[in-house]
């Protein structure tokens, strides 16, 4: 059992390591989960600002520009 | 069932968990523990619907201000998870290695370095392609991502330790330390995922990810709910290299008597040599009285 566990987390931490390995770049990820949760109004859109307060989002385009 | 409402439930079911998990934290006295895991918990309990209601202003036709304090507060949460995850790894190596006071003082200090390298390298890599507020989210994303690799170190240390420090995997601090490994390595293949299918995560993808989640928040919940077994005394033999290390860690922890030390004499490189000089020959008049 001791045995399974220790393999399944090796397992974690190497499958891990080489996700993070390969996608290098933080500007395209994705917030991590542990920060916030992935509920949304939608599936596909989830709640992270795409957009700040003087950076006009697609949908509200900010009035003046 | 629509896969939007199940992805509602499950999403309903994580903050469940996350309450639940709350609730056995308190009750258990884990907190006095590991304190930045439970400021970490009232966090996520606290924050969660709070955002999802100012998600929810903002998605109205009214609500449109309510963007700058989603925004605002989103990243705020994001960072001090960031900050508190730090303190959390260094919690539960702590907690491993308490059975070692001298390692783990020693420890301490090395893992506060690291922490340190981490960030400063997090800081260095940062591209900064964005410009204003909008670097924000690149800061603190690479704060997150040097959390995440800190984690996966941190269960793959506890793996290969666990029988020098007599860690059984019904320790809390094992299992606190596999379920942030798992979240980890999945909030690494989801980077990995929209990374490669340009910032979407296709819904199978997403079930899956969630999925990971409630596992690993049921680890959890297992751990917190199960009584913890008593820690076994470290037994090992006087020779054995990790208590020697030990004992030398705990030497140097001690503040001791001050000693000065010899400050290297400014003179002349040459009254170096004459003192040389002298000893050698004061030694050979030495040989030839004793042969005489």
């Amino acid at each position: 059992m001791k045995l399974a566990v220790r393999i399944f987390a090796m397992f974690i931490v190497v499958v891990g390591l080489a996700a993070a390995s390969v996608s290098s770049a933080t500007s395209n990820t994705r917030p991590s989960h542990q920060a916030l949760t992935s509920t949304g109004p939608s599936n596909d859109s989830l709640p992270i600002p795409q957009c700040g307060p003087y950076v006009p989002c697609p949908s509200y385009p900010v009035s003046g520009k | 069932m629509t896969s939007q409402i199940a992805m509602t439930a499950m999403s309903v079911a994580e903050f469940c968990f996350w309450v639940l998990l709350g609730l056995l934290f308190w009750k258990k006295n884990l907190h006095h523990r590991f304190p930045a895991m439970g400021f970490y918990l009232a966090l996520r309990v606290i924050s969660t619907p709070a955002l999802m209601a100012i998600l929810y202003a903002q998605s109205q036709p009214w609500g449109h201000g309510y963007y700058v304090v989603y925004f605002c507060s989103y990243w705020a949460v994001y960072l001090a998870s960031a900050l508190l995850l730090f303190f959390i790894c260094m919690e539960i190596f702590r907690s491993a290695l308490s059975a070692l006071p001298g390692l783990m003082k020693i420890g301490i200090m090395i893992f506060r370095w690291v922490v340190l390298v981490s960030v400063i390298v997090t800081f260095s890599s940062i591209s900064f392609m964005h410009k204003g507020l909008l670097t924000v989210p690149d800061v603190v994303s690479g704060l997150m991502r040097s959390v995440g690799i800190l984690e996966l170190c941190l269960l793959a240390f506890l793996c290969l330790s666990m029988n020098a420090l007599r860690l059984s995997i019904r320790d809390i601090s094992f299992g606190l330390a596999l379920g942030f490994g798992l979240m980890a390595t999945d909030d690494f293949i989801a980077a990995l995922i929209m990374t490669s299918h340009r910032l979407t995560l296709t819904a199978s993808a997403q079930f899956v990810y969630e999925g990971v989640i409630l596992v690993s928040l049921g680890i959890w919940v297992v751990y917190c709910a199960l009584p913890e077994p008593a820690r076994k005394p470290v037994v090992m033999s006087a020779n054995s290299a990790i208590y020697r290390w030990n004992e030398i860690a705990s030497a140097l922890g001690h503040p001791g008597t001050q000693v000065a030390v010899q400050q290297p004499a400014n003179s002349f490189f040459l009254t170096d040599v004459e003192d040389v000089v002298e000893k050698v020959i004061s030694r050979n008049l030495k040989d030839r009285k004793s042969e005489s």
